[in-house]
């Protein structure tokens, strides 16, 4: 191999692997390690596609966002009114503030566990550490220390291949069930089911895809460029959240419910895995509590000045009304949630989060795959047919889903 | 040999509805970038080869171009809009230089090539949509 394709494959490697497990929070984190300790290997195929079709979901963001030149809100006014288009927000609101609620969780339990704080204590406390940097509005140094941090949760992939060095005989065993679905009851494992799909979705990520590439007045020509950078990323990520889920079907109790459970995983590391894991833990869900406290400002934003500049938005006064708001409802959501919860523990948390996060994961992508179509010859008739098939099918398995859950 | 027909089912969905379209879209676009450079390189060149030079006048002073008015020829062409299905106007901006204006034969040969030029644009444009 000529030193510049090693170059080149470092190249890819690098970002690749940064921007995967640095995405990962606790949201994954617990979910993955759920499925992987309940179900071994059954539903790692279950990520995958759970996967794809958020990276297919990002590519039709971009691809619609350099051709309309205007972000995704500004579009859904035009086409289904103003009424319909702050009713779609307002889910996604409520999608972003229940992923930042789980988030705080995460992190207040992680802290217990790690200096035995008291819960009340700790949530206030990282409830206020976010809003204080929020409001800070310049934090790009600390964002950076913060994915450096992040990166301690890489672990995941070390200890998987420490498991597969000790269990070679597991390789075909992973790589079957990724490349088959095995077969499962489907009823049972509906909610599961949902909860991966909620811990994939992320609905935050596509409202930046969108404003970044209109923001960085991306061309035509460079939009296989950015897919190629969403084809990566997907394998990167896909490769992280498989490896939580290995480790966990390795070493966590398949009736895991407390964090110390999910913390298990990690045993090989000895005393240092509950270090690395808060350090990770932290680290990512600061990093993506404040993601999703700017995407919630952009939309409320853009519904009402229809700007196409995050900086504008963070220099605006709305900036501070949302973030204050936003993470002041994150937090009486999670005190209300422990409280409802009662002893059952961090699994049944992180599961119920993930399965209303995927109630409505489908509001940015059905406004994608309509904005899609609007935009004719351009688009491929074979992806505007999967992808509204996918948009229809993940409406119905959510509302199969609320019908279940409310016992109907 | 039975054939497990839910499995198959599931292996389709699972490939046609999750890896499939990811790779199709990327290639799909791919392409598209590759027609749409091959045609701008088309109307470049039509552009360069039709591009009329003329000499300057001897002593004659050099000033700034200063755009004091547009005029816009409206154009019914063959491209629809995708948005409303109206035909849209096809605008042509013409770059001369202060010698080829101070030149009646070459300002006028510019001008009588603007439809061999637009022509050939569109030419390449109907073939890609057809």
């Amino acid at each position: 191999m000529r030193v510049s394709s090693i170059r080149k494959f470092f190249g890819i490697l690098g970002p690749g692997l940064i921007s995967a497990v640095s995405g990962l929070e606790i949201t994954n984190i617990g979910a993955f390690s759920y499925v992987g300790a309940a179900y071994g290997y059954k539903l790692l195929w279950v990520i995958i596609f759970a996967s794809s079709i958020m990276a297919l979901l990002q590519q039709l963001a971009v691809h619609v966002s350099v051709y309309t030149r205007e972000g995704l809100v500004t579009e859904m006014k035009k086409i289904v009114g103003k009424e319909v288009t702050l009713l779609l927000i307002a889910l996604l609101i409520l999608a972003n503030i229940v992923t930042l609620e789980i988030n705080l969780i995460g992190v207040t339990f992680t802290l217990q566990q790690l200096v035995s704080v008291p819960w009340v204590l700790g949530l206030v406390s990282i409830s206020l550490i976010v809003l204080a940097i929020s409001l800070q509005k310049e934090y790009r140094y600390l964002e950076r220390i913060l994915t450096i941090m992040s990166l301690v949760l890489s672990v995941y992939i070390v200890v998987m291949f420490l498991h597969i060095i000790e269990n070679p005989v597991e390789v075909g065993e992973i790589f079957w069930s990724i490349t088959v679905p095995p077969n499962v009851e489907f009823k049972e494992l509906f909610m599961d089911i949902l909860a991966i799909f909620g811990a994939a979705a992320a609905p935050y990520a596509l409202i930046f895809q969108s404003s970044s590439v209109i923001m960085k007045g991306m061309r035509f020509e460079d939009v296989p460029e950015e897919f190629l950078d969403i084809l990566t990323g997907l394998i990167f990520a896909t490769f992280a959240s498989i490896s939580i889920a290995v480790v966990a079907a390795a070493y966590v109790p398949s009736n895991a419910s407390s964090i110390y459970d999910i913390i298990l995983a990690l045993r090989a590391l000895g005393p240092y895995a509950i270090i690395l894991f808060s350090i990770g833990v932290f680290a990512s869900s600061i990093l993506a509590i404040e993601a999703i406290i700017l995407c919630n400002a952009y939309i409320v934003y853009e519904y009402r000045y229809l700007t196409l500049s995050l900086g504008d938005v963070v220099r605006s006064k709305l900036y501070s009304i949302v973030s204050f708001i936003t993470v002041v409802l994150s937090a009486i959501f999670a005190f209300i949630h422990v409280y409802l919860r009662g002893n059952s523990g961090f699994v049944s948390l992180v599961k119920d989060s993930s399965i209303l996060i995927s109630f409505t994961s489908w509001v940015p992508a059905l406004m994608i795959v309509v904005l899609y179509w609007k935009i004719g010859e351009e688009a491929s008739s074979f992806v505007k047919i999967v992808s509204s098939l996918i948009v229809g099918g993940l409406i119905a398995i959510n509302l199969a889903g609320i019908i279940a859950l409310i016992g109907l | 040999m039975i054939i497990d027909v839910g499995l198959l089912v599931k292996v389709f969905i699972y490939i046609v509805g999750g890896i499939m379209p990811l790779v199709y879209n990327y290639y799909f676009v791919k392409r598209k970038v590759a027609i749409e450079t091959e045609n701008t390189k088309e109307v470049s060149k039509e552009v360069t080869q039709n591009t009329v030079e003329s000499k300057p006048p001897k002593n004659a002073p050099v000033e700034p171009i200063t755009i004091s008015n547009t005029l816009s020829l409206q154009y019914i062409h063959d491209q629809e809009s995708i948005t409303k299905g109206t035909p849209t106007p096809l605008y042509v901006l013409l770059v001369i230089d202060q010698n080829t204006m101070n030149d009646p034969e070459a300002l006028n040969k510019v001008i009588s090539d603007v439809p061999k030029i637009v022509g050939s644009f569109e030419n390449s444009s109907a073939k890609e949509q057809g």
